[in-house]
Formats: structure tokens, C-alpha cells, sequence
């Protein structure tokens, strides 16, 4: 379900199609129940586009969604008393496929280092990491507030609701179930004007920026100080604008067809404080790690509360990828939270100062976001904190890359980009509304022209699918 | 708002439906501004009516002629009225800008071929090595010169596109705009060439001269599209009485790098040699003189241009042909 992709709005557009003849043709007729119908043509559609993506995808998403499911409904006829240690066996069964197709090769041949030739060739599933956490929280929500098992449709309906089921935002129990309780076809033009401002803000966000900054990143400088913040830059910025690009229009999507979808990202490059950055980066799976995990371990109000913002944001680097490197981004997101925390409110930067901070930071992070290769990871952090890799040599060097060949298309680009963040910052500053400015019909109408003028001839994936 | 109605019972979502027409008129206009205005397109239209007038010319004056195409290794060396004066052979200069790549220039080519004409092709290695398919400048050249057929039928191989993806391609690109826009703010010319620089025959040469790096790449196979167009021009031309044969460009190589170079033109050639004889250029593509060359490491200067033609005509006018045993053999002197 790639929506930069024409193909996923054929199919869409030739589903929908399909269920609109059908509904029309047996309305009035006798038992016809459009409430019926319409759950389970969602629920087709659903299927059919997650089908279209790969079979594989396909089977191991019902695998998951119906065992979770299944084991839920037995827990729920077990005692009430014992019913909650029966998650110690639900989850990790609902984690095996994602345990697998992730972490298996890195567990086995990277730590263990037993040069077992299968696992190296396994693809992981589009999506898993995604729907597995909303069918882990899903089964806690379930059994914790002692919510009544939905209707199968709904379930269904609830795990695999096609706009967000691969790249999320992964939606609760409490937010998105009665939605889809209650899900009928129906034609509202606001909700579609709604919905068509945020996927047009989403496509400008991929197809615009994101795509077009990933063709200026190489990554390819060990030594070379400048290049290397170069490329961290190039790499936030296409990152954010990739995944929120993805998830806007999950949620213009998810708008159209009268379904509200947690917005997933505020704006955090506009953040002061690596705390504030993690309130608006992905924020349903920091909301997902704040309730599964570290609330559960205690949260801030204990002693070791150092301890466990570091675990869940090692959990959270892992949960990335399976490498050291991503490890080590968690990792370093976590000593940021930790130091933020710690001296915040003593230091007291101004506002400017506390942004270049927290930026710097989290550029300096996505370093071993894109460097997978240890030893390599390793020079590059190095060289940024040493003065030779600044020298006048380097910054001729990054000179005659970025600047002298296709100077003026990377920075029409980042000059393009700053635009957009500025109006970010305007939102969040002046109005308290993420991407409220960019959302006005003129300025919507503006960034329509632009997708047609400058977006690029290649299709490129979501850097999130690799999730 | 009813809760059940038919999806197509409506009220017009305006905003929806506003963002709609916008998309639909700035494709339009995108369309109109890569096929009719962009200042490359226009360029090669102007080079395409040059080379047809001549192509015409020659079929009226001297029956047959020949035909040679490439990328603008092409362009810049090969010069058709030195060709037409000492050796009396009538060539038209069919190079286009590599951005077009080899499906559109093949297709370009094909379309003026004629029984008892000769047909060189001279596209440069790197681009029988890689990608195939049109690229987004290949499309609109063939929107341009109001063939789409060359991109959604193409004749002789080649991935066909369709119409949706040719369409989505005629709009210019990040890449272009900035550029573009890049050389209004800073009083550059639009385009570094112009139709002045060409001659009648559709040879040109520039006065731009920048510092030059060489050798040029190519990857060390053709890719299966290459060779699919290979097969069927050879089949097609074989049925027209048409002579084929691929001529090898010169691009700049230094020194110490020729015999490296020319090692990985042999293993080339003997590939093109397969489904194409070659003609015999004793400098295998790789020439060591930096004065030779304008502003690329392919665009050859005037003497540049005249050693490639000289040398070209002769291997022309005596059908001299590279067999598999000696380009062996040297690779195995080298």
C-alpha cells in the first residue's frame, strides 16, 4: 500500500468502484442491511489491497490478527480472576512472527554468530511491526478495562483498516473500535474536503520533499565533517517527511471515509526539548511505549526512572530495526531524555538556543539511523567531534559536492524546505494547530502546483515499510 | 446527511474538488511548458527539423545515405559536411542529448531509415549499459516531436510505457525548475548550446571549454534490452538491404588509465559484435589528448572532431570491420 504509488489509487479507486455498483444494485432489496454490507466491503477492500501488496504480507497479517483474536476469546472464558496472566502467553505468541521475520538473523547469525543461511534471505512483512503493536495493545486494553470481545467484523475491521494498517499511526481500542462499530459508506463533502487537505499536504510532504532531498543523500563520508552533518541534515529532513507524509494521508484517507485517525506527527523539528521531540515524532508509538512499557515499569515517579527511559528507548531503537546501530539510537534519544530531564529547568536556554540544542541532537541521532555498519558508525561519530574533519580541505571538498554541480538544486531544495518548517513553527507558535497554515485552500492550492512541477519521475518506497 | 445513502448521491466537496482542477490544470500546463517551452525541448526540435532537412537532401541527391545516432558524443563528433566533402558520403548526424536515452534514440532514427541507407549506431557504451527505458526527458522528446509512439509502442524493444506514466512524465522536475530557475537569477543562458552552434548536417560544436575528467564509465554488460534492440534493428535493416554497423565513440581518457579503458571497450565491443559487426578503430574509443575535448569528457573540440571524423570516414568508406579473434587477441596484447 504504497500511496505514492498510482497503482495503490487504481486499486483503491477500482474497489471502491466495485463496492458502490454492488451496494447499488441490491439496495432494497429484501434483508438488505447496509450497515452489514458496509463493514464487510471495508473489510474486503482492506483485505484486497493488503493482498495486492504480497500474499506473504497477507497470510501472516490474518495469522496474527485472527490468533490474537482466538486467544483472546479464550481468555475471556477462563476465570476472571486469572485472566490477565494468560498475557504472558498471548503476547509473546502475538510477537512470534514479528520476533521472527525481524530479529531472528540478527539474533542468531549477527549475535550468536551461527551462520544460519535461511534467515539471512527472510523478508520482513510490510506492516508487521505496526499491526502487531496495535493487536498487543488491543489484547492488554481488552483484558485490563475489562472490555467486552467486539464483533468479529469489527475486530477485523478495527486491525486492519487499510489506510493505516502498514506504516500506522497505530491506533487504540478506545479510539478507533467504535468507529468502526459504527462505520457506514457515507458521502460527506467536508469530511472529503478534510481528508483531501491532509493527503494533499501528505504527497507534497513524500512526493515533493522527501523524494526529491533522498536524491541528494549518499551517506557516503567517513572523515569529512561537514558532509557527514550534510547528510544527517538530508536524512532528517527526508525521514520526517517521508513517515509524516505517509501518515497525513492515512489520515486524509481515513477522513474521506469518516474515520479519525491520530495525527502522528506535530511538527518536531519545531520542538525545544528532546522531550517536547518525542511528544510530536510518531507519537502513537511513544504513547504505545509510554503505556506497555514504561509506565508499567514504573514510570518517572520511582527512583531508577533513569532506567527505565533508558530501556524504552533502547526497546524503541530495536523495535526500529534489528542492528546496533539502531540500538545505539535509542540509546542516545534515551541519555537526551535523561540529561533533559536532569538539567531542563536549571540550565534555562532561551527558546533559540534550546532548539539548536535539541536539533542538533536529534541530527546528530539519525547518524546511526542510516549507518547500519558498526565499524563505519563508529568513525563517523567520531569524526564529527574531531577538528580535522573541518579542516579547509574538507570544506572544499563539501563545497565542490553540494554547491559547485547541482548547487542551486540542493538549495532551491532546502530553501523550499526551510518554507515549510517556518510555516510548521507559525502553526504551533501562533495557532496551537499543527500544519495550520500550510492546511489554508490557497496555500493547499500552491503545494498541489508544486507536487505536479516538482516531484520526481521515480517511484521511491516509505523508508517506514522497512519497519 | 442521511446514514445510508448511495456513495453517489452528492453534495460537491468544493475544497476536494478545487484541489482537483488545480492538479489537473497544472499537469496541463506542465505538459505545455515540457513539450512546447522548456528551453531543452525546444532546442532539440529545432535539431531534429535541421537533421531531417538534410536527411531529405541527402535521399534527394544521392539516393542512399547514412544515417549515424548516439548520444551527444554523437553530436559533437561527427562531422557531416567534412564527411560529404573528402569522403563523399553522405551522413546525417542523428545525436541527441544522452537524457532522451537509447530507446528514444533508437526509435528517433529508425523512423528515417531507408532501403539502401547505412545505419551507424554510435551510442555511447554507458548507455547500452544501463537502464533502457525512457526517462522522463525521453518521453517528452518523443511528446515534443509528436511521436508517443516511440515510448508507448516503441518498434524496436525497449520497455513500452504507458499512457497514464508518459503522461505523469511531461512535467519538468525538481531538478529542472531549480536549475532553471537557478540560471534566470544568476543572467546564465538558459541553455549552454544553441541551434547556431549546429551545422546543417546536425554535427555542432561549442565554444564552452571546462576542466574535464576522464575515462567515462560503462558497466560490463549489455542489459537484456540492449541486446533485444540490438537483434531486431540487425533483423529489420537485414530485410531493408540496409548496412549496420556500431561505431565506438572517443571519450577522454588519461594516460594511465587508456590501457585499462580500452580493455573494458573490447569486452564491449565483442558483446555489440554478436548482433552488430563493429567498425575497426584502432584507438578503441580511448583518446589521451585533453585538447581534443570542449566542456565534456565526450564533447570533442574541432581538432577533436576532425581526427574523429578523418578517422571515421576512412573505417566507413572501407567497411573495415573488427573480428571477434583480433579484438580477442588485442585485449590480449594490451
Amino acid at each position: 500500500m504504497n500511496f505514492a504509488e498510482a497503482r495503490f489509487w487504481g486499486l483503491l479507486l477500482l474497489g471502491l468502484g466495485a463496492i458502490a455498483s454492488v451496494r447499488f444494485l441490491l439496495r432494497g432489496r429484501p434483508g438488505f442491511r447496509g450497515d452489514r454490507f458496509d463493514k464487510l466491503a471495508l473489510l474486503g477492500l482492506g483485505l484486497f489491497l493488503l493482498l495486492c501488496v504480497s500474499p506473504v504480507t497477507f497470510l501472516i497479517f490474518l495469522a496474527v490478527a485472527i490468533g490474537s483474536y482466538l486467544g483472546l476469546q479464550w481468555i475471556l472464558k477462563q476465570e476472571p480472576g486469572g485472566r490477565q496472566r494468560w498475557l504472558y502467553v498471548l503476547i509473546p505468541l502475538q510477537l512470534l512472527p514479528l520476533i521472527y521475520y525481524k530479529y531472528a538473523n540478527f539474533a542468531v547469525n549477527g549475535i550468536l554468530g551461527l551462520e544460519v543461511g535461511a534467515l539471512r534471505n527472510l523478508v520482513i512483512p510490510v506492516g508487521i511491526s505496526f499491526y502487531t503493536f496495535q493487536k498487543v495493545a488491543f489484547v492488554v486494553d481488552t483484558l485490563v478495562r475489562h472490555e467486552p470481545l467486539p464483533h468479529w467484523l469489527d475486530y477485523l475491521n478495527f486491525a486492519g483498516f487499510f489506510p493505516q494498517i502498514v506504516a500506522g499511526p497505530i491506533e487504540r481500542r478506545h479510539d478507533l473500535l467504535p468507529q468502526m462499530e459504527q462505520f457506514r459508506f457515507r458521502w460527506s463533502p467536508a469530511d472529503v474536503n478534510e481528508g483531501a487537505s491532509w493527503m494533499a499536504l501528505g504527497l507534497f510532504f513524500k512526493l515533493c520533499l522527501a523524494d526529491n532531498l533522498a536524491a541528494h543523500f549518499d551517506g557516503a563520508s567517513v572523515d569529512n565533517g561537514y558532509m557527514i552533518w550534510m547528510n544527517n541534515l538530508l536524512f532528517g529532513l527526508r525521514i520526517y517527511y517521508d513517515f509524516a507524509g505517509y501518515s497525513l494521508v492515512a489520515v486524509g484517507l481515513g477522513r474521506c471515509l469518516g474515520v479519525r485517525l491520530t495525527l502522528n506527527f506535530l511538527s518536531p523539528y519545531c520542538s525545544t526539548s528532546s522531550m517536547e521531540f518525542w511528544r510530536r515524532w510518531h507519537v502513537t508509538l511513544s504513547q504505545w511505549f509510554r503505556d506497555y512499557l514504561y509506565i508499567p515499569l514504573g514510570g518517572g515517579r520511582v527512583r531508577w526512572w533513569a532506567f527505565n527511559l533508558a530501556l524504552v528507548f533502547v526497546v524503541s531503537g530495536i523495535w526500529h530495526g534489528a542492528g546496533w546501530n539502531f540500538l545505539l539510537w535509542g540509546a542516545l534519544h534515551g541519555a537526551a531524555l535523561i540529561a533533559n530531564r536532569l538539567f531542563g529547568r536549571r540550565l534555562n536556554l532561551p527558546a533559540l538556543a534550546a532548539w539548536l540544542l535539541t536539533m542538533l541532537t536529534s541530527f546528530y541521532a539519525w547518524l546511526c539511523f542510516y549507518e547500519t555498519r558498526p565499524g563505519v558508525l563508529f568513525l563517523k561519530m567520531k569524526a564529527v567531534f574531531t577538528p580535522g574533519a573541518y579542516s579547509r580541505a574538507a570544506w572544499q571538498a563539501a563545497r565542490a559536492k553540494y554547491l559547485d554541480a547541482d548547487g542551486f538544486v540542493l538549495c532551491g531544495l532546502l530553501l523550499l524546505t526551510a518554507a515549510v518548517l517556518w510555516l510548521e513553527w507559525l502553526s504551533v507558535a501562533r495557532r496551537d494547530t499543527p500544519y495550520y497554515f500550510l492546511r489554508r485552500p490557497v496555500m493547499l492550492g500552491l503545494l498541489v502546483v508544486l507536487i505536479l512541477v516538482l516531484a520526481p519521475e521515480k517511484d521511491n518506497g516509505f523508508i517506514y515499510f522497512a519497519f | 446527511m442521511a446514514s445510508s445513502i448511495s456513495p453517489f448521491k452528492t453534495r460537491v466537496p468544493r475544497l476536494a474538488a478545487a484541489l482537483l482542477l488545480t492538479a489537473l490544470t497544472a499537469w496541463l500546463g506542465s505538459g505545455l511548458y515540457t513539450v512546447e517551452l522548456s528551453p531543452d525541448m525546444r532546442l532539440f526540435k529545432q535539431e531534429a527539423a535541421l537533421k531531417d532537412r538534410w536527411a531529405e537532401k541527402m535521399t534527394r541527391e544521392f539516393g542512399a545515405k547514412v544515417l549515424v545516432f548516439g548520444g551527444s558524443s554523437c553530436t559533437f563528433s561527427l562531422d557531416g559536411e567534412r564527411l560529404l566533402n573528402q569522403f563523399h558520403l553522405p551522413v546525417v548526424n542523428y545525436g541527441y542529448g544522452a537524457e532522451v536515452g537509447p530507446m528514444v534514440l533508437t526509435e528517433a532514427v529508425m523512423s528515417q531509415v531507408r532501403p539502401g541507407d547505412t545505419l551507424i549506431v554510435a551510442v555511447e557504451p554507458g548507455l547500452l549499459t544501463g537502464p533502457f527505458a525512457a526517462p522522463a526527458a525521453g518521453v517528452q522528446f518523443a511528446f515534443a516531436l509528436q511521436h508517443p509512439g516511440w515510448v508507448i509502442h516503441p518498434a524496436f524493444s525497449g520497455p513500452a510505457d504507458g499512457w497514464f506514466h508518459a503522461l505523469a512524465a511531461l512535467r519538468p522536475g525538481s531538478y529542472h525548475a531549480f536549475t532553471l530557475l537557478g540560471k534566470i537569477a544568476g543572467h546564465r543562458p538558459l541553455m549552454r548550446y544553441a541551434i547556431t552552434d549546429f551545422n546543417p548536417s546536425g554535427f555542432a560544436q561549442t565554444k564552452v571549454r571546462l576542466p574535464i575528467t576522464g575515462p567515462p564509465g560503462h558497466g560490463p554488460e549489455l542489459s537484456a534490452d540492449t541486446r533485444a534492440m540490438l537483434r531486431q534493428v540487425r533483423a529489420w535493416c537485414d530485410q531493408r538491404q540496409v548496412r549496420v554497423a556500431y561505431s565506438l565513440p572517443w571519450g577522454y581518457t588519461p594516460p594511465d588509465a587508456k590501457t585499462a579503458f580500452q580493455k573494458s571497450n573490447i569486452d564491449f565491443l565483442r558483446q555489440v559484435n554478436e548482433f552488430i559487426p563493429v567498425l575497426k578503430d584502432p584507438l578503441l574509443g580511448a583518446d589521451t589528448n585533453a585538447e581534443h575535448y570542449a566542456d565534456t569528457v565526450w564533447h570533442l573540440s574541432g581538432t577533436g572532431s576532425a581526427l574523429r571524423t578523418d578517422a571515421f570516414g576512412a573505417e566507413l568508406k572501407n567497411w573495415d570491420l573488427w573480428t571477434d579473434p583480433e579484438l580477442r587477441r588485442l585485449k590480449a596484447q594490451l
